[in-house]
């Protein structure tokens, strides 16, 4: 039993967002929601409304000289959170064009006060408030008199207990050196960090008084549903890989697709394993990827396919378009060319959830990077870890390929270190020998799992990929350095 | 012109009648409470910006409407239709305030959408239903 009191958290209806602000928005507080025009200030003011209002918790939306309001009410009922059953009866809008022309604030002041008197708001939204300041600057009342003004509102509308939202155009710059930061409770900043004819939205939680909120910028996107916001986490571990829970040492395997590459990994892929699929263009990559997805579709696995290779490419690999045809595998490919991680991760889980499928094939890595934005693009790693790991939080088993151009001669797996980050690794090679260009594998590890050490050379046939059954007669095949074995 | 032709003549000799306060007040009865609801929503300005634009597009029908381009107040955009309803036949200016009405109605739909604006002239009407003295005015 404490005698502290205990600060309210309202959901605010924005998918990651109560996440940043360390459990949801603080009843009652008074937030400044920052941001250049085109960054969604309005949008995330009108999630967290249309969330949050109903006939217990009414809302009362000011606009003063910002975005007309006709034209506000015109786009934001184009998202699905917008209801407009509520407009009326519990949201309204108050236009404080004509008070604010007038002049005083406090005449301002005391128009929204009979607003919130006469409709009795749980929430209170002033968009934007930027024009009040500019106001100030251009009219006979100060900034000092400014500063007094929102200390008032905000003093006033704790007293009403209203959650309280000031939105306006202001740069992170602009905000660290104004007064209105100080008097906010909360201070969320929009902006979209552009980088290379690339832009990626941003949100940061820059304050949030009496809670543990992250700290840092978040990747956002607004579609048709409004804003999601991406925490920077890795997914939550699967119950069965938390610690102290028992280990699992002989797990189940299944099949790649490729029987001989079975016999080298002895008896398959551990279920719930990432495989890299390392090797130069033409090993044959693609083809394993596709075996390992039928393989799945004869056992009745759903598949995903996550394809960053050309699209025609695609298109010519009739077997996928069949197990597609067939709705045995969904295929995710970008349009686009400033792709986030998160989007990408965002796609992939919500077709893995919605198909239940249990293998997902990612073609390939090298190609990602052209579908990046430079930001992500700049840190390849970190975005491959995250796609992972929200993979193997979902438990499905995966074949990444990623292509490798060296001379051959290193015995290197990957490029970026991409090999560290998987479960178990493919390598295939090349090899010249007496005039033929002959291909060769071997699995270089499988974490916590036996497999063969054995390199086989395998043939690309009609019927996939065929393995041979014996070691080969070469050796120094894997550097580049192949010699008849004596 | 046709239509226009055909309107003309259901009014007399010149087009006019005499003035009759009583129900051209009634005629403005709904504008009032229309002002009142969307004053709220996008100021005294933007209501004279929609009505007026409303009031200059009838005007090519029914000339004897008078557009102000200057006039910024509801008070006066409303008393200066008062006034040219009350100069014509009351069967004209009943089929003339209908159709301004109507004419308002449907651009504030082609910005807002036909289901926002019947919600927001919806929530007028019920006003209106109650009583002038029921409903606090958002001006």
């Amino acid at each position: 039993m404490t005698d502290k009191v205990r600060l309210g958290l309202l959901a605010t209806g924005v998918p990651g967002l109560d996440v940043l602000l360390g459990g949801g928005l603080t009843e009652y507080s008074f937030t400044l929601i920052a941001g250049a025009p085109g960054s969604g200030k309005t949008t995330l003011a009108h999630q967290i409304m249309f969330a949050l209002a109903g006939p217990e918790r009414r809302a009362l939306f000011f606009t003063v000289l910002g975005e007309p309001p006709l034209k506000m009410l015109r786009y934001q009922q184009q998202f699905s959170f917008f209801d407009m059953g509520l407009v009326g009866p519990c949201i309204r809008y108050v236009n404080l064009a004509d008070d604010l022309r007038a002049g005083h604030f406090q005449g301002v002041l005391e128009r929204i006060m009979r607003e919130v008197e006469d409709f009795g708001p749980g929430l209170v939204f002033v968009d934007s408030f930027r024009s009040v300041m500019q106001a100030a600057r251009s009219g006979n009342e100060g900034l000092s008199d400014l500063q007094a003004f929102i200390q008032e509102l905000g003093s006033r509308m704790a007293t009403w207990q209203a959650t309280t939202f000031l939105i306006g155009e202001y740069s992170q710059a602009d905000v660290e050196a104004n007064p209105i930061i100080t008097v906010a409770d909360g201070m969320v900043t929009l902006y979209q960090a552009a980088d290379d004819n690339s832009a990626l939205r941003k949100l940061r939680v820059n304050k949030m008084r009496g809670q543990g909120h992250m700290t840092g910028a978040h990747t956002m996107r607004i579609a048709d549903d409004g804003i999601r916001v991406y925490p920077r986490l890795l997914p939550p571990l699967p119950p069965d890989l938390v610690s102290g829970a028992p280990v699992d040492r002989n797990p189940r395997r299944i099949p790649t697709g490729v029987s001989g590459l079975d016999e080298l990994l002895h008896g398959g892929l551990p279920q719930g394993h990432t495989m890299l699929v390392s090797g130069p263009t033409g090993a044959g990559k693609t083809i394993l990827g596709t075996r390992f997805l039928q393989a799945g579709a004869e056992i009745g696995e759903k598949g995903v396919a996550v394809f960053f290779e050309k699209g025609v490419a695609r298109l010519r690999n009739a077997e996928l378009a069949a197990l597609v045809a067939r709705g045995d595998v969904t295929v995710i490919e970008s349009r686009s060319l400033s792709l986030s991680v998160e989007e990408l991760m965002d796609e992939m889980c919500t077709a893995i959830e919605k198909t239940g499928a249990s293998r997902v094939v990612i073609d390939s890595l090298s190609e990602i990077g052209l579908y990046l934005a430079p930001e992500v693009r700049a840190d390849l790693r970190t975005a491959v870890f995250r796609t992972l790991a929200a993979l193997s939080q979902r438990g499905v088993s995966a074949v990444v390929t990623v292509g490798m151009e060296d001379d051959y001669t290193r015995l290197s797996f990957s490029p970026d270190e991409l090999c560290f980050l998987t479960d178990a690794v493919l390598s295939m090679r090349f090899v010249e020998y007496d005039g033929e260009l002959r291909k060769f594998m071997t699995v270089v590890k499988v974490r916590g799992c036996d497999h063969s050490t054995d390199v086989r050379e395998y043939t690309i046939t009609a019927d996939g990929i065929e393995v041979d059954g014996k070691s080969p007669f070469l050796n120094g095949v894997m550097v580049g350095r192949p010699t008849q074995k004596r | 012109m046709e239509r226009d032709d055909k309107e003309r003549q259901h009014t007399s000799a010149d087009g006019k009648a005499p003035p009759q306060a009583g129900p051209a007040v009634n005629r403005l009865r709904p504008w009032r409470r229309i002002s009142g609801q969307l004053t709220t929503l996008i100021g005294e300005s933007g209501f004279c910006a929609l009505f007026g634009r409303a009031l200059r597009t009838l005007a090519v029908r029914y000339d004897w409407l008078s557009v102000d381009a200057t006039r910024k107040s509801i008070d006066g955009l409303l008393s200066a239709l008062e006034h040219d309803l009350a100069g014509v036949e009351p069967a004209v200016a009943d089929i003339a305030a209908a159709e301004l009405l109507n004419t308002f109605t449907k651009q504030l739909s082609s910005l807002i959408g036909e289901a926002l604006t019947a919600r927001l002239l919806e929530q007028a009407t019920a006003a209106e239903q109650i009583g002038p003295e029921d409903v606090q005015e958002h001006k």
